[in-house]
């Protein structure tokens, strides 16, 4: 394609070399483009400073306010939010979990079981939740005082209850089905 | 360009982690310092003390008056922060009158702590940052003043105290001396030990309570243990507790899923619900029970208002009435004076000697299973009424008055022996009773 217009142009130079060039407009042109391109650069480069200046400035501004607000906002999320044992070390956190299961499996049990309106198995969930209000208060003193070993006992102390209140709402289950086979052997 | 861009970048860094890193370690101050307060009052004066989260020792002395001291070492996040805590502390002042005084060492309106950190608000609006905060206590009452303490998370240590006691304590550790006056305690999760006290009156909740020789205990309990080497008398009503009292005098037990152990009581008079109660030597029983054991070495005359699935175990009764029984096990080796049940279903007797005094055995009820062993040589009275019985006795060592056969229906009346009047009569009347007679 290109050869093509390449030999297109040699063969009709002499045809279209036609008009010349206006020599004194191309001067006059050349010369207020350099006035103005002198003009320009000085006022460029002492800008450009200026505004990385500002810039620099900005972002140091900037920075600060979103280290404080973030820090307002985290400081007011962890005041706010609950502490948890996981939060103060691993080795808790793997305990609680530990109790977790075994309160679940339990709760698991029971509710597999028939449903007992029992004042006895009613006394015993009354229990269940009072320890939850213990845990709940323990929590807050964990948020008051910090880790404190004391606050901890008393968490794991109420789910090894909460575990042992589980097992007597299976044993008293157990105790009302076996009096019923008892009552209905000797019926 | 580029290598100009990175330098400012690193920098304005630098300088941002500069400014956080003195900001946050800048002006961190410590105060170590004791406050005290003294104040006159009168020997027998209400001194209360609200305690939290510190140590506190407390000591009694003869002088009409108390001092408290109460040592602080914290480290602040600023020099402010020292000089408000500081000043605060010292200006802190308790309301006090020869008849009264109150000491607090929560002198705080709010606190939080996160990240090991604490957040202090001060009762008079200020708040101070604080990287760590220890207080200790130390408190001097009139030996022989009311003293009231309340308080939680602390360990405690006590001298003797002459005048009243009243305990309101969470999660404490108290260590505490004789007390010569009575005293009132309310408690959760805490560990109580005395030396020797008077009458205590308790409410507590998942605690350890031990003292030594004690006058008469009346406590409320749950999940608690409580060993007290003697008290007077003694009254419970737990849930889920173990008591340990070597030496009392009569007992009042009303309990679910709880033990006591004793080695020589008064009279005992227990309301069971699941539980075990271990006794040496007892004086009357009284009982009321479910699903409850009771193993009762030596006891007086034993009373079962109403028994339900329940076991009886005890080396010497002097006698057994029991109003209602359900499949219950009364097991004695030996009986003094007397064994009845007026309604008895499903239980089993088995009592393995008498004593001199013996003067007989009636039961009433059905499905009832006993054995009963007498001296070959005890002359008795036996009389019975029952539907399908089954009794395994020496017929031909009886002398029959009268036994009338119908059908299932038996209605005997024999003698074994010589039929003198005041010899023991052995009745078992009612549906399928089962009696065995062993004779040794």
């Amino acid at each position: 394609m290109s050869r093509k217009l390449e030999e297109y142009l040699i063969k009709e130079r002499n045809r279209l070399d036609t008009d010349s060039p206006d020599e004194e407009a191309i001067w006059e042109k050349i010369e207020r483009e350099m006035l103005t391109r002198k003009r320009k650069p000085a006022l460029r480069v002492t800008g450009t400073g200026w505004i990385r200046i500002r810039n620099i400035a900005a972002t140091v501004i900037i920075l600060f306010s979103l280290g404080y607000i973030t820090k307002d906002i985290i400081y007011t999320i962890s005041a706010r939010k609950q502490i948890t044992l996981s939060s103060i070390d691993s080795n808790l956190e793997r305990r609680e979990e530990q109790y977790k299961t075994q309160v679940n499996y339990r709760i698991h049990e029971v509710k597999a079981m028939p449903v007992r309106d029992e004042a006895i198995i009613s006394e015993l969930y009354n229990e269940l939740s009072r320890l939850d209000t213990i845990y709940r208060q323990s929590m807050n003193d964990l948020k008051v005082l910090g880790p404190s070993d004391r606050i901890i006992n008393t968490i794991f102390d109420t789910y090894e209850q909460r575990i042992q209140l589980l097992e007597l709402i299976i044993l008293e289950k157990n105790k009302i089905a076996n009096h019923e086979n008892n009552e209905n052997i000797n019926l | 360009m580029k290598t100009m861009k990175i330098s400012i970048f690193r920098t304005s860094a630098a300088l941002l982690l500069s400014v956080i890193f003195v900001s946050a370690c800048a002006g961190a101050k410590d105060i170590q310092r004791t406050f005290s307060w003294k104040f006159n009052v009168n020997r027998d004066a209400n001194v209360a003390m609200v305690n939290y989260d510190c140590n506190l020792t407390i000591h009694t002395w003869d002088k009409a008056e108390t001092e408290f001291r109460m040592t602080v070492d914290a480290e602040t996040k600023s020099e402010e922060d020292t000089k408000t805590l500081e000043n605060y502390l010292q200006g802190l002042t308790f309301s006090n009158s020869p008849s009264s005084v109150t000491f607090n060492n929560t002198f705080w309106e709010s606190r939080n702590t996160i990240m090991n950190k604490t957040t202090m608000k001060l009762k008079n609006g200020k708040t101070v940052n604080l990287v760590s905060m220890k207080i200790s206590s130390e408190l001097w009452i009139p030996s022989t003043c009311r003293f009231d303490l309340n308080s939680k998370y602390s360990q405690i240590t006590m001298d003797d105290l002459s005048g009243p006691l009243t305990l309101d304590l969470y999660n404490d550790n108290l260590i505490g001396g004789n007390l010569f006056s009575d005293a009132e305690i309310s408690d959760k999760y805490s560990t109580m030990e005395f030396s020797n006290t008077k009458n205590i009156r308790a409410n507590i909740y998942s605690s350890k309570l031990n003292a030594g020789n004690s006058g008469n205990i009346n406590i409320v309990s749950k999940y608690s243990r409580v060993n007290i080497k003697s008290c007077k008398t003694l009254t419970v009503n737990a849930y889920n507790d173990k008591y340990n009292i070597p030496q009392t005098e009569d007992v009042t037990f009303t309990a679910k899923y709880s033990d006591l152990v004793t080695e020589n009581s008064g009279n005992l008079k227990a309301d069971m619900y699941e539980g075990t109660i271990t006794m040496e030597n007892a004086g009357n029983v009284e009982i009321e029970s479910k699903y409850a054991l009771y193993m009762l070495s030596n006891a007086g005359k034993c009373s079962v208002s109403s028994s339900y699935n329940d076991k009886l175990t005890s080396r010497k009764l002097t006698s057994l009435k029991v109003v209602q029984s359900k499949y219950s096990n009364f097991r004695i080796d030996i009986i003094d004076e007397s064994v009845k049940d007026l309604d008895s279903y499903n239980d089993t007797f088995t009592i393995s000697e008498t004593g001199n005094a013996f003067t007989g055995l009636t039961l009433t009820g059905k499905y009832t299973k006993t054995t009963l062993t007498l001296p070959a040589a005890l002359s008795y009275h036996f009389k019975s009424v029952v539907k399908y019985p089954d009794f395994n006795i020496n017929e031909s060592a009886m002398k029959h008055i009268s036994k009338i056969v119908d059908g299932s229906d038996v209605k005997w009346d024999a003698i074994k022996g010589n039929g003198s009047e005041g010899i023991p009569v052995i009745e078992v009347n009612g549906y399928s009773m089962s009696l065995t007679i062993n004779e040794k």
